[in-house]
């Protein structure tokens, strides 16, 4: 029996739009994420894959509690996330790591790679300074450096260098879970194949569970077993990576899968071709969000939001009246 | 094959930066030969600090203050650009020769209107004004699908999205009808499915406009997409070039196979471990004697070490500068 390890109900993000003061009961909301379920069962990964402005960001950062959330609650090993404090809050902090996608700016320039991993363990203050130092050697040498270059700044080192400093600070303290907010899309493509195994091999070694943030399908697939599509505020799609990527049933999910590249001249399929751009999170559109660019929007979705029903029975949900037998009938 | 004098020709092209200090010369393009057909379009390849760029910005006179080109030659409709002035440079560049940036943010200036971006070039190269201009304005974009083009002409940068800001430094780039259009990582700074839109306006004003197309990438989707040719680069060389269905489907150079391996596909299942290529790319200040990528490929012999691999034919316009070719 696997256990769940996190556990997002309803999440909702409004971030209001103007000053705050009179009449600011009325202002504008930005829907960055609405209404975002889903479960991860421990040592597994899901990723949240979906285009600028789909809500991704800030579901890593509610996850990581950087922002506090409008509505909903997140359950960290059945404890309530959002209300924690204290005691239980430095925890959680403890057991839920980030890294970042960009390994120039997520390290500090002027400290030396021993301090930047590790700060989180001085800042735990649970290690004396030798087992620090120590634990240091044997996180550098987890992650594929050489334990002696402790002592060297990050500009002495090369961008998948620099996120595998980043993955070794993410592991000092020994996380079960690690948001990973596009780890691999500033680095070049032969260094990327490194870093992916990287993160295989640690989640094996130290049963990790993964949420990957990125908005490259190829990446996400590979890394993950659930991929949840966001798109305007909403997951559209859930599944497990095999299912969702060898038939997606949204048809958002469709064209983002036709619109990859893959790296061959032919079998490409037919692109399903989407006119216009992403509407504001701000105004969006009403009924089913996507239905804008949908080549497939009927009456109905201009009206009615479709709710995210299981289809198939591949364990698979989406939110599109196509879907359901109930629209397909009217 | 070939018809006629190619369009652009690039011969024993050498790009070196010098060092702050100038104690180190770092060897950016290091002997880079091509040709580029009329209407023809030509991927390059590489990873950062490949050469790719650098090789782009020779061709197009906009190196950085410490670069210099220190050899070689580029002749463009037969013309040795390297012999040009400065100010003759000027002239060709936006209206024969014309360019597209990855970043849209960047290539635009926020205080000024899109109206009187995409004006500069067409009052500077074509001289219009009036009426004459605002049509030839609308008309450049409706041609690369900006809806209600008269509003957008008034509007600044920040009120558009990033996929509309590249068409618009599309519409620039077109709007003198260059007859060499370089794209250098056009499409990175957008989201996948805007990608997608961008790469297909790219494909039909090539076709529209009978355009040279030279796609700066390190995205082998991207480069897969759009090309007739492509050309790897490694440490500022070209490791292997080709037609592009030859690259994908028979790759000979050791780099290019490691590359294409090393890119996750969706459409795959199962849990496969990626190949990868062990180390980092090399010091251009420091190149190691012999192949730049023998300290990190896998089927290194000692010559590799030692001297250079001369480049090696192995289908027609496929070649591959790697010893284990030649002992093939």
């Amino acid at each position: 029996m696997t256990r769940i390890l996190l556990e997002a109900q309803n999440l909702r993000k409004y971030f209001p739009l103007g000053r705050a003061g009179f009449g600011a009961a009325n202002r504008p909301m930005v829907k960055a994420v609405d209404d975002v379920s889903f479960r991860l069962e421990e040592g597994t990964s899901l990723g949240i894959v979906g285009e600028s402005g789909c809500g991704k960001t800030t579901t890593a950062r509610l996850l990581l509690r950087l922002n506090d959330v409008s509505a909903g609650r997140i359950l960290f090993d059945g404890a309530e996330v959002q209300t924690a404090t204290g005691r239980a809050l430095r925890q959680y902090r403890n057991e839920v790591q980030a890294v970042f996608q960009d390994p120039y700016s997520s390290l500090n320039p002027r400290m030396r790679v021993r301090n930047i991993v590790a700060e989180p363990l001085i800042a735990q203050g649970k290690m004396g300074r030798k087992e620090i130092r120590d634990w240091v050697a044997e996180l550098l040498t987890v992650v594929g450096l050489d334990p002696a270059a402790a002592g060297r700044f990050p500009h002495e080192f090369s961008g998948g260098q620099r996120q595998r400093i980043a993955i070794a600070r993410g592991l000092s303290l020994k996380p079960r879970l690690v948001i990973l907010d596009e780890p691999v899309s500033a680095l070049d493509v032969s260094i990327r194949a490194q870093i992916l195994n990287l993160l295989q091999d640690l989640q094996d070694k130290f049963h990790l569970s993964y949420v990957m943030i990125a908005h490259d399908l190829d990446v996400v697939a590979h890394m993950c077993d659930t991929i949840a599509v966001m798109y305007l505020g909403k997951i559209v799609e859930m599944g497990t990576s095999d299912a969702v990527s060898r038939s997606p049933r949204h048809p958002y999910t469709q064209a983002l899968f036709s619109a990859r590249l893959p790296a061959r001249p032919d079998g490409r399929p037919p692109r399903i071709k989407l006119t216009g751009e992403i509407p504001s999170a701000v105004n969006p559109p009403p009924g089913c969000h996507f239905h804008t660019r949908c080549p497939h929007a009927m009456p109905v979705c201009r009206e009615i939001e479709p709710p995210l029903v299981p289809v198939g029975d591949d364990g698979r949900i989406a939110a599109c009246h196509l879907l359901t037998p109930v629209a397909r009938r009217s | 094959m070939k018809q006629g004098e190619p369009l652009l020709q690039v011969m024993d092209l050498k790009t070196q930066i010098l060092s702050r200090d100038g104690g180190r010369v770092v060897r950016a393009v290091d002997g880079v030969s091509f040709e580029l057909q009329r209407g023809e379009t030509l991927g390059i390849i590489g990873e950062s600090g490949s050469g790719k760029s650098m090789t782009a910005m020779s061709i197009l006179g906009i190196l950085p203050e410490a670069a210099r080109i220190v050899g070689g030659q580029i002749f463009f409709n037969g013309g040795n650009l390297l012999a040009k002035s400065a100010e003759e440079m000027r002239r060709l560049r936006g209206e024969q020769l014309s360019m597209i940036l990855q970043d849209p943010m960047v290539s635009l200036d926020p205080l000024f209107t899109i109206g009187s971006q995409l004006a500069e070039p067409l009052r500077l190269h074509r001289s219009l004004s009036g009426a004459a201009l605002r049509g030839r304005m609308t008309d450049l974009l409706s041609a690369v699908s900006i809806p209600s083009p008269e509003m957008r002409l008034h509007q600044h940068p920040h009120q558009m999205s990033g996929g509309m800001l590249q068409r618009i430094v599309g519409a620039i780039a077109i709007s003198c009808d260059p007859q060499l259009l370089i794209a250098d990582e056009p499409t990175t700074a957008l989201d996948p499915t805007v990608q997608a839109q961008f790469l297909d306006l790219l494909e039909q004003l090539r076709d529209s406009k009978n355009l040279s197309l030279i796609v700066v990438t390190h995205d082998f989707g991207v480069a897969a997409r759009l090309c007739d040719h492509v050309m790897v680069m490694y440490a500022g060389k070209i490791v292997e070039k080709g037609p592009i269905r030859e690259i994908f489907d028979n790759p000979k150079h050791p780099y290019t196979k490691a590359l294409l391996a090393s890119i996750p596909d969706a459409t795959e299942t199962g849990n496969r471990r990626l190949r990868t290529i062990e180390g980092q790319p090399p010091d251009l200040s420091q190149l190691p004697p012999g192949c730049p990528f023998a300290p990190r490929c896998p089927s290194v012999v000692a010559r590799c070490r030692v001297e250079y691999p001369p480049e090696y034919e192995i289908g027609p316009d496929h070649v591959a500068s790697c010893w284990q070719v030649y002992v093939q």
